[in-house]
């Protein structure tokens, strides 16, 4: 199949039309509002799946690039510059497929201002395309602040009784990082001019790749630490995290799936498409330190998880975790971690947004997330104990489901790199086991001791229709984990390639995850 | 050189100074107007007055095709810079006449004097920005700045808006005092030029009967007079007492027009100085470390206003902050890098001419009789009351937040990366932190309208707001149009900026 006509565009501006459409609607209308808003995110996922069966993963570089001449006044030159790559590509199709769902799961839950909500998640979901396929680094610095507002206002509006002090803290943080980077995109692109002594100021991410312009030095590392911060901070990698409990406790249901099932991919997704492969020196120098900060992630919010008394906070706290193993692999620097570090982001999208839609199942019916105020809830609700099963064993990365082909090569890439590395995160697999299965037991399991649970209804078809797709992914991509990194191996490989080469030392360790996928595939069908 | 010129008016003079003569007739018409036909309400000649600027504005663009570059033996500037500047002047002074429809009624301040100074002011203001002398920067500096102090004080009744006039009046009559002695200065140093351009030229062949000591003294003087009047700290102390005692309308013509004229001023005036290359490293330090305070002090003290007027103005000092930046590159650059500098310094004039004019229009447009509606607590839950017009102030302070996209963000993108071309790196990095904590203050408004229950009733207003209403429709459309399409008007900016370089 071929990729139809400017695919990448339609994908991205199809909910900014839809958003158009919600506001033009009269407000009264709350169900034709939410219908519409759900019809338009299918639309672009359909859309989106037209990439996924066009893509060609043996192609290199980019795919159904679009480019068009934007501004290109005072020397500078900024294009509308689109282009999907294997890295790319399953990042657009985590988000346009939780959007619908997350769109789905509100159905009841925002009774209040219901077009404008619509509204912010359309909008929210152009900026996050848009983000993932800018190659234009000043497009996508557009796309990526432009992400801030309408989460703004999702956490703001509709959020808890905290939710200023966590939208206002949300902001700062973010932006006080992409300001940084702002600063840094621009110097880069001047140092680019330097180089090549072309007349026009350019931030095309295409031709930085293909020039090894950057001389190692001060200016390097600035530029990378600029880009790492912005980045880091909305990963959140330890110590730069405090702002995601707050806002992940605040932002409603949705608000929080889509927080930590897309934007905290933003942060993984800009160090793996900018920071990593454009310092290579910088990169050699710091990224052992990063490792380091990201083991401390990993078990730091491990142990915080377990002692929190509050659902969602526990799950934002496991995010810190899960994300420190995406960092962790990103930082290995080998074609293990890489494609375990992508996978996972993918795995914390699906399984950390079950979760998070799990529990606001429960606050839904009890209004209330504190583990001590549950108990016995199999009882009750056995369909729902089912899938927040699922959510958890995926969460804790059980072979069979998909949490575990991310891990699994992230320890394998940290093992090849420093064996240290590999034990101290492999505890952290185990601390996750620990705090998931315990607040497990404690939420689902035992007597009910409550009166008020004894009432509670079990799922309804609508949140099943928002559970039972999340599942099958989740077994899809934990059974037949092939056809996913089929498709980010020669953008991975290329990654890998161009930072040797420009480190002009093959350091890096190179492992072939493919021989124990082959070697793994077999076992699994007898 | 000491040759008097014989005075020749020829009728390219004439259609140089046309639009301006034309301004002032209609002001004084409009003064006329009032004491013949006396009425009760004098909204119509508020529409007068925004037609004779847009027909201003027509003509302006109509003769900028056929007039030289110079007029009056070079006393009158009739280059592309000018014709930006005038143009953006017509705006500001349009688009705060719409928003004084209702506001001066409702404030009960509604009078005729009000519109005719107004107008007076604006042509004040573009007789400034046409300038090619150094006489005529003062004669027009004078006719913006008396007009002003009576449009400071339009509300008699109220103590604040005496008291800021007082103010204004005082330290402008100071800045006066200074810019003239300046004037005289370089007058001396230069061996008794005004003209600009010949200034330019002296220094440049630096003939003798020059005296760079004198020159340089009277350099910094000017400088000086012009710093106050885009209140840079440590000259911006006037600024917020000023700004919050004005009637509002009046708050959004000084903060926006006023200061565009003054910036364009000091574009011209510096890019002289860039010329004495003794004085031009030494100026560009002290800038430095003025655009330093400015973004930084500005920002740090709205952090604490609880008026919405005030944090505007410190906000209005912030941003002058971030223009010093371009003016620096102009200043310590050459050629294409100098025009970009500039360009980016215009075009972010533009940008924050709307910004500002939108934000005081919807502080406006909340005054009721007795209450200033500046108060943060006036925009608690504005988006339950009023959706639209909590919106468009959202959209407002997005885009002075510099949040993309919008215009504030490509002003800032194009400033900060001629900037960072320029090699001023640690300034430019200071200003996007300052940006990163002025959104702070900007989004707490929109907190305020969006995040929070209204308190108590909302007040109706007596009059009909819908032409205000219109006015901040076109502002915030503006701002977005700007921030997505800028390309067009970047060019535009651009190609005024050319014609300020020798």
């Amino acid at each position: 199949m071929n990729y139809l006509p400017s695919i990448l565009s339609t994908v991205v501006f199809l909910p900014l039309l839809g958003t158009v459409l919600v506001v033009a609607l009269p407000s009264r209308e709350k169900n034709l509002l939410r219908a519409v808003a759900l019809l338009t995110s299918l639309a672009t996922f359909a859309a989106s799946l037209n990439l996924w069966f066009a893509f060609d993963p043996a192609a290199s570089g980019f795919q159904a690039v679009e480019r068009f001449w934007w501004l290109w006044v005072f020397g500078v030159q900024v294009d509308y510059h689109l282009g999907v790559d294997g890295i790319s590509l399953l990042l657009v199709l985590l988000t346009t497929f939780i959007t619908p769902v997350v769109i789905l799961s509100s159905w009841h839950a925002i009774e209040d201002k219901v077009k404008g909500y619509h509204a912010c998640f359309l909008v929210l979901e152009t900026a996050m395309l848009g983000t993932f396929l800018a190659l234009d680094m000043v497009l996508f610095y557009i796309f990526w602040e432009a992400m801030l507002l309408p989460m703004y206002f999702i956490i703001g509006v509709w959020g808890g009784p905290r939710r200023l002090y966590a939208t206002i803290k949300f902001v700062l943080f973010t932006m006080a990082g992409s300001v940084l980077m702002l600063a840094a995109l621009i110097w880069l692109a001047i140092s680019f001019k330097q180089f090549t002594g072309n007349p026009t100021l350019t931030f095309n991410l295409l031709e930085f790749y293909a020039t090894d312009f950057l001389r190692p030095g001060t200016a390097q590392s600035l530029m990378f630490l600029a880009f790492t911060l912005a980045f880091a901070i909305k990963v959140p990698m330890f110590p730069f995290h405090t702002w995601l409990p707050d806002a992940h406790v605040e932002a409603p249901t949705a608000g929080s799936v889509i927080l930590a099932g897309v934007l905290l991919k933003m942060g993984t997704y800009g160090l793996l498409r900018f920071a990593i492969p454009l310092f290579p020196h910088a990169l050699h120098q710091f990224a052992p330190a990063i490792c380091i900060l990201a083991l401390v992630g990993i078990v730091y919010g491990a142990l915080v998880a377990m002692v929190q008394p509050d659902l969602k906070k526990l799950v934002a706290y496991s995010s810190v975790s899960h994300l420190g193993f995406v960092v962790l692999g990103l930082f290995v620097l080998n074609d293990f971690g890489l494609r375990g570090a992508i996978y996972q982001m993918l795995n914390h999208g699906l399984s950390t947004g079950l979760l998070f839609l799990a529990v606001g199942v429960v606050y839904e019916r009890r209004h209330t997330r504190q583990i001590e105020d549950f108990g016995g809830l199999a009882r009750v609700m056995p369909m729902f104990a089912v899938g927040f099963m699922i959510a958890t064993l995926s969460s804790i990365g059980l072979p069979g489901l998909n949490g575990f082909w991310g891990e699994f090569p992230i320890l394998l890439g940290a093992f090849a790199a420093r064996p240290v590395f590999g034990i101290i995160a492999a505890t952290g697999v185990i601390l996750g086991a620990v705090y998931m299965l315990w607040m497990f037991r404690r939420v689902m399991f035992g007597p009910l001791t409550r009166p008020e649970n004894e009432v509670l209804r079990d799922l309804s078809p609508r949140e099943i229709a928002v559970f039972v797709p999340m599942i099958v992914v989740m077994f899809w991509m934990g059974l037949f984990p092939k056809p996913f990194f089929d498709v980010m191996e020669k953008s991975v490989a290329e990654v890998l390639a161009r930072h040797e080469q420009r480190l002009g030392q093959a350091e890096v360790p190179r492992l072939e995850i493919q021989a124990v996928l082959d070697s793994l595939a077999p076992a699994r069908k007898n | 050189m000491h040759a008097v010129l014989a005075p020749s008016f020829t009728s390219a003079d004439f259609w140089a100074i046309a639009p301006v003569t034309f301004l002032v007739f209609c002001g004084l018409a409009v003064l006329l107007l009032d004491a013949f036909f006396p009425r009760r309400e004098h909204e119509w000649l508020a529409y007068l007055s925004i037609a004779s600027l847009l027909l201003t504005g027509a003509l302006a663009s109509w003769l900028q095709g056929c007039a030289s570059r110079e007029a009056l033996s070079g006393m009158l500037l009739t280059d592309p810079l000018s014709h930006f500047a005038v143009l953006t002047l017509l705006v500001a002074a349009a688009l705060s006449c719409i928003s004084s429809l209702g506001y001066l009624r409702e404030m009960r301040a509604d009078r005729a004097e009000y519109y005719g100074l107004l107008l007076l002011c604006t042509a004040g203001a573009m007789l400034m920005v046409q300038a090619g002398d150094l006489v005529m920067i003062f004669l027009g500096l004078e006719t913006m700045s008396i007009a002003l102090y009576v449009l400071v004080a339009m509300r008699p009744d109220n103590r604040l808006s005496t008291e800021a006039s007082l103010k204004y009046f005082l330290l402008g009559a100071f800045t006066s005092a200074l810019l003239l002695f300046g004037m005289a200065l370089v007058y001396g140093g230069s061996g008794g030029q005004t003209n600009l351009g010949e200034i330019l030229a002296t220094l440049q062949s630096s003939s003798a009967g020059t005296s760079p000591v004198v020159l340089i003294a009277g350099a910094i003087l000017v400088l000086l007079g012009f710093l106050f009047k885009v209140a840079v700290v440590p000259f911006h102390m006037w600024a917020p007492d000023v700004y919050l005692g004005a009637p509002t309308n009046v708050t959004a013509f000084m903060a926006t027009g006023v200061k565009a004229a003054a910036f364009v001023v000091l574009l011209r005036l510096v890019g002289l100085s860039s010329a004495m290359t003794v004085f031009r490293g030494h100026l560009a330090d002290v800038l430095w470390v003025l655009a330093a305070l400015s973004m930084t002090v500005g920002n740090l003290v709205a952090l604490q206003q609880t008026s919405v007027k005030r944090m505007l103005a410190y906000s209005s000092i912030t941003h002058a902050g971030y223009m010093l930046v371009g003016v620096l590159t102009f200043l310590t650059s050459s050629g294409e890098l100098a025009t970009r500098g500039t360009g980016s310094v215009l075009f972010y004039l533009v940008a924050y001419v709307l910004m500002n004019l939108g934000a005081f229009g919807v502080v406006a447009l909340l005054g009721r009789e007795g209450e200033e509606g500046d108060n943060l607590q006036c925009f608690k839950g504005l988006s339950r009351n009023r959706p639209l017009v909590a919106l468009a102030m959202a959209v407002l302070m997005f885009s002075l937040a510099g949040i993309p996209p919008s215009a504030g963000f490509m002003g800032k993108f194009y400033l900060f990366a001629a900037g960072l071309k320029a090699g001023y790196v640690w300034l430019v990095v200071l200003a996007l932190l300052n940006s990163a904590i002025s959104v702070f203050y900007y989004l707490r408004v929109v907190m305020l309208m969006y995040m929070q229950q209204p308190e108590g009733e909302y007040r109706k207003a007596e009059t009909c707001q819908v032409c205000a209403s219109c006015g901040l429709a076109l502002t915030s459309l503006g701002v977005v149009l700007l921030g997505i399409l800028p390309g067009g008007f970047l060019h535009y900016a651009l190609e005024s900026a050319r014609s300020l370089l020798p």
